[in-house]
């Protein structure tokens, strides 16, 4: 795997440890990511994102089993979303959940995104795959991407 | 994948039901056996799918043509003093499942069985006309929880139990003695799906 230079780098996404809603975990310390995680670096490596994890020598993945899909908790760098017409985290989405065997998807994402002027902001979702792509596309470009300047 | 085994599965069932309807005497015992099973093995693959109604609708006609052709597979079964409902279809109404979860600690991509991380396959993709898939070899379980959605269709309640005071308080009396308690659960209209498992029978 790529080495992670830091949590945080303008032009990838970096896989953080952790899960997104109130789901249960082993009971110490460790980081844990999804078992989504696999599918998620993959697929967007794929399509041509630069897709790092944070702790790449101990990607330690729990799985729930159930039909939901937790996807694993990433911060979006300036530089992955400029120029991306504000669709970006809606492309991500749809790449993911094209690689998914489900018609009906139950999603639960939890993903920092760092805005033109550098700021952070917290984008969170539990529930429909379609509605989440929607939601995203909407976050961005709150954000302002999407407009001419960016 | 679970959405087109569960349509598959339907066919099936809808088939050999107008089959064994057409001519009861067709289908042994364990056929009848086997097709209700089926039927919950569809039903239980189609959650949120158009094709649920269907199942459901489908799931009830197994029950009722199984109950009037041989009631004798719709017995309880003894469990010491009281009982367990056992039957796929009164359990098929029940749209709960099991959840475990678990740390993965070995893995290898089913395609070239080399590291996930690093081999070319995507979990998911088709190679060849091959999907790829990763092969969890090692884990831990952690937990275990009661979910609406599992992400195993099978992993379902099996039974259920039956408190002998409920079947007699049906019966409006004590069960006479060397009986056993016979299931009208299908010979009445459905009263639906349920997420709870005492409000199937």
């Amino acid at each position: 795997m790529t080495e992670a230079p830091s949590r945080w780098d303008e032009k990838s996404i970096v896989v953080v440890p952790g899960l997104p809603g109130n789901l249960t975990s082993p009971d110490d310390d460790r980081p844990i990511y999804p078992a989504s995680t696999l599918a998620f670096v993959k697929v967007l490596r794929n399509e041509g994102y630069t897709v790092l994890v944070a702790t790449p020598e101990d990607v330690r993945e729990v799985s729930h089993h159930a039909s939901d899909e937790w996807l694993p908790l990433a911060n979006f760098g300036l530089q992955v979303l400029a120029g991306g017409g504000g669709n970006v985290l809606a492309a991500v989405l749809m790449h993911f959940f094209g690689a998914l065997p489900r018609r009906k998807i139950v999603a639960h994402i939890k993903w920092n995104v760092q805005s033109p002027d550098g700021s952070v902001h917290e984008f969170m979702f539990d529930g429909d795959g379609d509605t989440a792509i929607e939601v995203a596309r909407t976050f961005e470009h709150s954000l302002g991407y999407g407009d001419d300047a960016n | 994948m679970p959405t087109d085994s569960g349509v598959s599965r339907l066919i099936e069932v809808q088939r050999l039901l107008a089959e064994y309807r057409a001519d009861p005497n067709l289908a042994t015992n364990a056929d009848l056996i086997a097709l209700r099973r089926g039927a919950r093995a569809a039903i239980d693959r189609l959650d949120d799918q158009p094709e649920f109604d269907e199942a459901h609708d489908t799931l009830d006609q197994v029950g009722q043509h199984i109950r009037q052709a041989r009631p004798e597979l719709c017995l309880f079964t003894e469990a010491g003093d009281d009982y367990t409902q056992d039957c796929p279809v009164a359990l098929g109404h029940i749209r709960l499942g099991l959840s475990v979860g678990l740390e993965i600690q070995e893995s290898h991509c089913s395609i070239c069985e080399g590291d996930v991380w690093e081999c070319p396959h995507i979990p998911g993709k088709s190679y060849d006309g091959q999907s790829a898939a990763r092969v969890v070899t090692k884990a831990k379980i952690f937990e275990a929880s009661v979910v609406s959605r599992p992400d195993f269709p099978d992993a379902r309640f099996m039974s259920q139990p039956v408190s002998r005071a409920r079947v007699e308080a049906a019966l409006g009396g004590p069960l006479p003695a060397n009986t056993k308690p016979l299931c009208d659960r299908c010979l009445t209209p459905c009263s639906g799906i349920s997420d709870s498992p005492l409000a199937t029978l």
